[in-house]
């Protein structure tokens, strides 16, 4: 995330901790992608990705008035996100759909032209590559390339030090590069 | 794997991410790159991965959360104005029908500072305001001292008939015959969230109530959609002293009990933002800010558990004898149980 997108949540937030349902609705659409995309990997099941970002975004609506600001909105949001998933998971209202790594399955969706179809390949086999990532390296993967963390903004939330997050997101990508290549070759 | 590539996927990696990489690094890992096939696929790879979007969130799901907000937004503001106006009719009447004296209420009873800025059923000064407040207090009380849910073992302990929300007779308000679906729907967390607010605290559905006693009273409204699926409205709430239940009426009675617990001995009931319909669950009312994590924190600490074991969360690690947090999480027989937020419980007076 920029520092231009940065300054544009904080002016958005402002605005909405001072009642401003316009400003907070546009923070949704800014960042309901990142949400959904966090539940999905984190359940691997559409519902419960929308009943996440549903839970989350009223989340975050009732604590307006506790973000001070100190730390960038996306690592708010990451966090409330995060919590929101483990919660849904520890109360036993959500269970992640269990994924075999050795059966990332390959699909094209039909009606389709070649180039979509394999880009729709390529998603899914991605996304479920993914999925199939150590939860602790998933996490530090989504911290950086869903909501744009630094890998220091992700040492904080994550409580683990800036090494180990540089440690998590380069597992997670070599791991991933290596499903993509058991996929039949490059990615393109 | 030669420390050489390794050094280089990894510095390929965190430019990626915008990482700040040593510009000499950078051109290192790039010449090393162009001459490791191992590394020039990484690479190739990387930035294909990169160029596949992430899952985007569908615009129905987008939407469905711009209405929950805005439903509790507007739920929240039509409670407020509704409550005011019921204070000011139930004024009106106080001083109009003399028989009717409101019962003084004690100054360790009165609601707290903190509660009267939660809750708007409270928000209004001078002395009429104060006889208003007193006869809802009365009413609620009168139904809160009948049928607030104690606790599991005080519950059990009950010979009242009172209309529980175990209480097989109590019907489901859609009156489908029960299925495999039916079961699976039950389980479904938020189809278990029936509950309304009045005055800010929180009463959970017992059941339809077969007709409205003769010697009912109006003691308040309740702004909520219930199970209709429309958009919320408001109902006068009603309370026959010595029935168990609140009625909600004009749209057929419904019966509710209002949510309690206990601690050391002291009643505490479960206060929320307005509800406005079933589906949802209780949550802080206004004036908690959501806790950012599993300790309460920044908003509360533990102070101290109950019987159960259940953990008392109060701001700054406050005595809970004023008014306490449940984390989500409680057990299905806990008053909170199943409910994913974080709860407030103010004392009974």
């Amino acid at each position: 995330m920029s520092p231009a997108d940065s300054t544009e949540d904080r002016t958005l937030v402002a605005s909405a901790q001072n009642g401003d349902m316009e400003a907070f609705e546009l923070l949704v659409r800014a960042h309901a992608d990142a949400v959904y995309a966090h539940g999905l990997r984190f359940f691997g099941d559409r519902e419960a990705a929308q009943d996440v970002v549903q839970e989350v975004f009223l989340k975050l609506y009732r604590s307006l008035t506790s973000y001070d600001g100190s730390a960038a909105f996306s690592t708010w949001l990451f966090r409330v996100t995060r919590n929101v998933c483990l919660d849904m998971f520890r109360q036993g209202r959500r269970r992640p759909v269990p994924i075999d790594p050795v059966d990332i399955a390959v699909g094209a969706s039909p009606g389709v032209t070649p180039d979509h179809a394999n880009t729709v390949v390529d998603g899914i086999v991605l996304e479920q590559a993914i999925r199939a990532l150590q939860p602790e390296d998933r996490e530090a993967l989504n911290a950086v390339t869903l909501f744009g963390m630094s890998y220091a903004e992700a040492a904080v939330t994550l409580d683990v030090p800036l090494g180990t997050v540089k440690s998590r997101v380069f597992r997670a990508r070599r791991t991933l590069v290596a499903a993509m290549g058991m996929q039949g070759g490059d990615v393109q | 794997m030669n420390p050489e590539c390794l050094e280089a996927q990894q510095i390929v990696s965190e430019t990626y991410d915008g990482e700040h990489v040593d510009p000499a690094a950078i051109q290192r890992a790039r010449q090393h790159c162009t001459e490791c096939p191992e590394c020039s696929v990484f690479v190739s790879r990387l930035a294909a991965i990169r160029k596949t979007p992430a899952p985007s969130a569908p615009p129905r799901v987008i939407q469905n959360a711009i209405e929950t907000i805005r439903t509790e937004v507007v739920a929240q503001a039509a409670l407020a104005e509704e409550a005011a106006a019921a204070t000011a009719r139930a004024a009106s009447a106080a001083k109009e029908d003399a028989s009717v004296a409101p019962r003084p209420i004690p100054p360790a009873q009165q609601p707290s500072p903190r509660r009267l800025t939660q809750a708007t059923w409270f928000a209004w000064g001078g002395w009429a305001t104060a006889a208003a407040v007193a006869l809802v207090l009365v009413g609620v009380l009168a139904v809160r001292g009948i049928s607030y849910i104690a606790g599991p073992q005080e519950k059990a302990a009950s010979d009242t008939a009172m209309i529980t929300q175990n209480d097989s007779s109590a019907a489901p308000l859609s009156a489908a015959p029960e299925s495999a679906d039916d079961a699976a729907e039950a389980s479904r967390s938020s189809a278990s969230a029936r509950f309304i607010t009045v005055g800010g605290f929180v009463y959970a559905y017992t059941g339809p109530g077969a007709r409205l006693p003769s010697n009912a009273t109006t003691i308040g409204v309740t702004v909520s959609a219930l199970d209709t699926g429309s958009a919320p409205q408001q109902y006068s709430v009603s309370s026959a002293g010595g029935d168990n239940f609140v009625v909600v009426t004009e749209t057929g009675l419904y019966g509710f009990e209002l949510v309690a617990r206990t601690l050391r001995g002291q009643s505490y009931g479960l206060q929320s933002r307005a509800l406005s319909g079933f589906g949802q669950w209780p949550s802080l009312p206004e004036g908690y800010a959501e806790p950012a994590s599993d300790d309460g924190s920044p908003s509360f600490s533990r102070a101290t558990s109950d019987d159960s074991g259940v953990a008392i969360f109060t701001p700054n690690g406050s005595d809970p004898s004023g008014g306490f947090a449940i984390a989500p999480g409680t057990s299905s027989s806990d008053p909170a149980g199943g409910n994913p937020n974080w709860t407030w419980w103010a004392p009974l007076p």
